[in-house]
């Protein structure tokens, strides 16, 4: 009787166009004040995303909410966004010099790697698009870590995607994360803390000598998300700066951190980091991967200790958390990891698999599935020497139980099948396979810069062919939600039109 | 008994040696001899175990085949050793390399070895291929039996029998494939060397160069023989019952095909190396059961042709076949995890079973089987950190170790690469860890899956009932 449509995907998507035109509007009053070059693009891009956006959200409700109905409103919110939010890009013709298909290709796969949090660009020329519309591609990603907040702390784990709530059901205490029992002020809290972060790291950015207050502004938005954008071709490393180096790693460690932590310890409970079974696995990886890639430069690459460390340790932080800025300075520098020896350039691909922890902004498998992973493969090999024993799982002092190490194990394997499956798509489509196996890790983890011919400092229409770069975006979105919701997107629209089949035949 | 193995092997390659030169035959001689010996007290000296009527516990069983293993690979090294053409390192890899059916080499060329020693690294192969038969046969029912809830075999009557019939099979098997290569063109002594390394899916050869160097008729062969060396003897063999094909009955066997097919589609579609069908064939066959012949240099494959020899590799032969890898069944089990997995999300609460071959997976076993799997994945992982150090890239050090790791040798990888590679000590110790996990671990200490799942589909029931009269 509202006369509205009742529709999930659609109102969802309502709303996050209308949110995502405006900070588009915002950006475009930025550029009018700036460079002024594309103004007018991201003028006409606002009024069509931001119309389509409220007449979605004025002329929808939510309609059903079953698990495949949830997952197919978030799958199709987060493709949606993304395709329409490569308009400002293509309107202001970013990737002008190429053909209209490429362009789009392009723009989409930016898009997507804006909203996804991945950092992967498809930009060769950096000074090309005006200051207004690259602070837009910075906030695409602030804003893909505000919708991975509410999804993965609020929606997926109330849906046992992945068994991470399970296991937080599980275990109760400083790692549980049911903050209050209300999606939406579990959501507003958490994103609370989010802007408090951003806001942080965008004044210590700020103090600090180098980044101006755009720099600043920009680098703080893609930071707290572990996105990885810059503005900057050279990425962190046009700054030059150790100290701004340390300042974006302690602003990524602390994205890549389970944010309702963040809320008790400012709530007051100081030692709640500390208790924290992942947090210390996640960290214990940091500082493991940092001291043997480390050591490895030093013995194998021969840079100075000096170098060996502040390289190793940026590109682990950054990749450990799936952040993806680079210090490179350019093709062959220390900061371009594709250039050092193997060894190192490995312990990073296993960062890419591992991500950093659940319930944070980053990307990955996660730390605690890849601890119950673990688990579970130690009692594989006990299993025929110990037949009767009784093997469970640990977790700190909890053991977990048997069917959700089940779930984790699950999603686990869908992983390995995904990696196998884009490994073959993206060789096919023309990458060589280190190259390949990079950008498909990097793509399912959110990470950014990958391997081989597509490293830190390479533009990624460069090393892939146009429908690579259309997997690999499709990828991106694929591991962002956790897997499950997009490999599903199907379900619930099969069956909507499967009823409507019937009730015509009936009828 | 690995012991008396061993030293027959290498007496008889020591009488090979002796009739084509007798530059090894002496060393080989006196270090099977002694083998065969030291074989022989032990045997007596044990108790015999047919008298128990209660079967060895897993792990004991287990343990003993370690130990036959590690004696085996001691003798073998100790043999290269006094050949003089190896060093320490190298005796060992290839050890290693021979008795898993690897088929990577630390040694020299094989042109520069002298026919006892080429003779000799055919044998470690197919007596190392005949020892997993004989074991998955034997040991795993009793691995099966307490963690899945089947009745195990008694010891001592069925398991043996069907040993003895599987070797039977086996024998036969490599006489007919040694008459094959001979007829295509092959001389005999090549033939000989090719069908025990065929057959047992190692890949030494007698030639550094690529199979090509054969001609294209014994490719044929090769590609043939290394298709049915992947599969399951017994379902080939005893597949044909009443009117029913071996195909009909094994939903496995149909993968493992398909597999081979569809890879072969993909090279032909995609590769630029000469020879078409019989060279992608060829590739596909031997990467598929783990053989590791080349008929062409990697280098020639497509990116894509990489990927797709690399996933045939994984995913390795069939189960109960002398290959290594995954194994298809173990594959086909993972694939149906997954789907339920999908279902489960979507509907928490749903009861569905997983079949696989028809009949329904416990749960215990599927989650066993994942488990498998992210062993097989930690090891790769782990032999690919090791070896990287040394390596060129990680592509090469990925290459080796899951070469490794699945036994199929030469199948992965730029081939110049590798041997430069497996120089290296480390690498050389992370390639023979890798290796033997990949043998032994996933083989045995792992390998539940593959036969020991209580069956209601006829065929499998008739397979086990064999063992279980």
């Amino acid at each position: 009787m509202t006369g509205r449509w009742a529709t999930t995907t659609g109102h969802l998507s309502g709303i996050a166009l209308t949110a995502v035109a405006a900070g588009l509007a915002a950006c475009t009053v930025l550029e009018a004040a700036t460079s002024n070059r594309d103004t007018v693009p991201m003028l006409a891009a606002t009024v069509l995303l931001g119309g389509a956006g409220l007449l979605l959200w004025r002329f929808t409700e939510v309609g059903r909410l079953t698990t495949a109905d949830t997952f197919a409103a978030v799958a199709w919110t987060w493709v949606l966004v993304s395709v329409t939010g490569s308009l400002p890009y293509l309107l202001a013709g970013v990737f002008a010099p190429l053909s209209f298909g490429e362009q789009v290709v392009n723009s989409i796969f930016e898009s997507a790697s804006g909203f996804s949090c991945t950092g992967s660009t498809a930009l060769r020329d950096f000074d090309g698009p005006g200051r207004g519309l690259m602070m837009f591609r910075q906030l695409t990603q602030w804003y893909g870590g505000m919708g991975v907040i509410v999804l993965a702390v609020a929606v997926l784990p109330f849906l046992g995607v992945g068994g991470l709530e399970l296991i937080r059901a599980e275990a109760p205490g400083p790692s549980s994360d049911r903050l209050t029992p209300r999606v939406a002020e579990t959501a507003k809290r958490l994103w609370l803390v989010y802007a408090a972060l951003t806001g942080a790291i965008a004044l210590a950015l700020f103090i600090a000598p180098g980044p101006g207050l755009y720099d600043s502004v920009a680098h703080a938005l893609t930071t707290s998300s572990t996105g990885g954008f810059s503005p900057e071709a050279n990425s962190v490393g046009a700054f030059d700066s150790l100290l701004i180096e340390v300042l974006v790693m302690i602003g990524l460690i602390l994205g890549g951190m389970n944010f309702a932590l963040h809320w008790r310890a400012v709530m007051g409970d100081r030692g709640v980091y500390w208790r924290d079974a992942e947090l210390r696995l996640y960290l214990g990886v940091l500082a493991l991967a940092t001291a043997a890639v480390a050591a490895l430069l030093w013995i194998r690459a021969d840079f100075p200790l000096a170098t060996a460390l502040r390289a190793g340790v940026f590109n682990v932080v950054t990749l450990g958390t799936s952040g993806g800025f680079g210090i490179a300075q350019g093709p062959g520098t220390p900061g371009d990891y594709v250039t050092w020896a193997p060894a190192p350039q490995l312990i990073l691909l296993f960062l890419m698999v591992f991500g950093a922890m659940t319930g944070s902004t980053s990307g990955g498998v996660k730390m605690l599935r890849l601890r119950v992973g673990v688990g579970h493969t130690i009692r594989t090999i006990k299993r025929p020497y110990l037949r009767r024993a009784v093997l469970p799982v640990h977790l700190g002092q909890v053991a977990v139980p048997d069917p959700i190490v089940s779930r984790v194990v699950g999603f686990l394997l869908v992983y390995t099948l995904l990696v196998v499956v884009g490994l073959l798509a993206v060789t096919t489509l023309g990458a060589d396979v280190e190259t390949a196996l990079g950008a498909v890790v990097g793509s399912l983890g959110n990470m950014g810069p990958a391997l081989g011919e597509a490293g830190p400092t390479a533009s990624f229409s460069d090393a892939f062919t146009q429908p690579a770069r259309l997997v690999l975006a499709a990828l991106m979105l694929i591991g962002r939600l956790e897997l499950f919701p997009m490999l599903l997107m199907f379900a619930a629209p099969r069956r909507a039109l499967l009823a409507r089949a019937g009730g015509a035949r009936r009828a | 008994m690995a012991l008396l193995g061993t030293g027959g092997g290498l007496c008889a390659s020591a009488a090979v040696d002796a009739l084509d030169g007798a530059t090894d035959a002496l060393g080989l001689l006196l270090v099977g001899l002694a083998a065969a010996a030291a074989g022989t007290l032990l045997r007596l000296s044990a108790a015999h175990p047919a008298a128990s009527a209660r079967p060895p516990a897993g792990g004991q069983a287990l343990r003993a085949v370690g130990f036959a293993w590690v004696a085996a690979v001691a003798v073998s090294t100790l043999a290269y050793l006094t050949v003089g053409a190896f060093d320490a390192g190298a005796a060992l890899f290839d050890s290693v390399s021979g008795l898993t059916t690897t088929g990577l080499t630390a040694g020299p060329a094989p042109e520069n070895l002298s026919a006892g020693v080429l003779a000799w690294r055919a044998i470690s192969q197919w007596l190392g291929a005949a020892a997993i038969l004989v074991i998955s046969a034997t040991v795993l029912p009793l691995l099966g039996g307490e963690i899945l809830d089947v009745e195990h075999p008694r010891r001592g009557t069925v398991a043996s029998q069907w040993a003895h019939r599987v070797v039977w099979v086996y024998l036969a098997f490599t006489g007919a494939t040694g008459v094959a290569y001979w007829l295509a063109g092959m001389g005999a002594a090549d033939a000989a060397a090719h069908a025990l390394t065929t057959v047992s899916t190692g890949g030494f050869s007698t030639t550094s160069s690529t199979f090509s160097s054969f001609g294209p008729a014994v490719q044929w062969v090769a590609a043939v023989a290394m298709t049915l060396a992947g599969a399951n003897l017994a379902v080939l063999v005893w597949g044909w019952r009443g009117t029913r094909r071996p195909l009909r009955r094994s939903i496995e066997l149909r993968v493992y095909l398909l597999l081979v097919a569809g890879a072969t589609l993909l090279l032909v579609a995609r590769g630029d190396a000469p020879g078409g069908v019989r060279t992608a064939f060829f590739s596909a066959a031997s990467a598929a059961s783990t053989t590791g012949y080349r008929a062409v240099e990697w280098f020639e494959w497509s990116h894509a042709g990489h990927t797709a020899l690399f996933v045939l590799v994984a995913v390795g032969a069939m189960a109960g076949a002398a290959g290594g890898g995954f194994r298809v069944l173990r594959a086909m089990a993972v694939v149906g995890y997954v789907r339920r997995e999908l279902i489960r999300q979507l509907h928490p609460h749903a009861v569905s079973a997983v079949r696989v071959e028809g009949s329904p997976v416990p749960d215990a076993v599927l989650d066993h089987t994942a488990g498998v799997l992210l062993v097989f994945l930690a090891v790769a992982a782990g032999g690919a950190m090791i070896v990287v150090i040394p390596a060129g890239s990680i592509e090469a050090a990925l290459d080796a170790a899951v070469a490794a790791v699945t036994t199929a040798g030469p199948a992965l990888g730029d081939q110049v690469e590798t041997r430069f590679l497996v120089r290296s000590p480390a690498a050389q110790a992370g390639l023979v860890g890798a290796m033997l996990a990949g043998r032994l671990s996933l083989e045995l200490l792992v390998s539940v899956a593959g036969f020991s799942f209580r069956s209601r589909h006829p065929f499998r029931r008739r397979l086990q009932g064999v063992r279980r009269r």
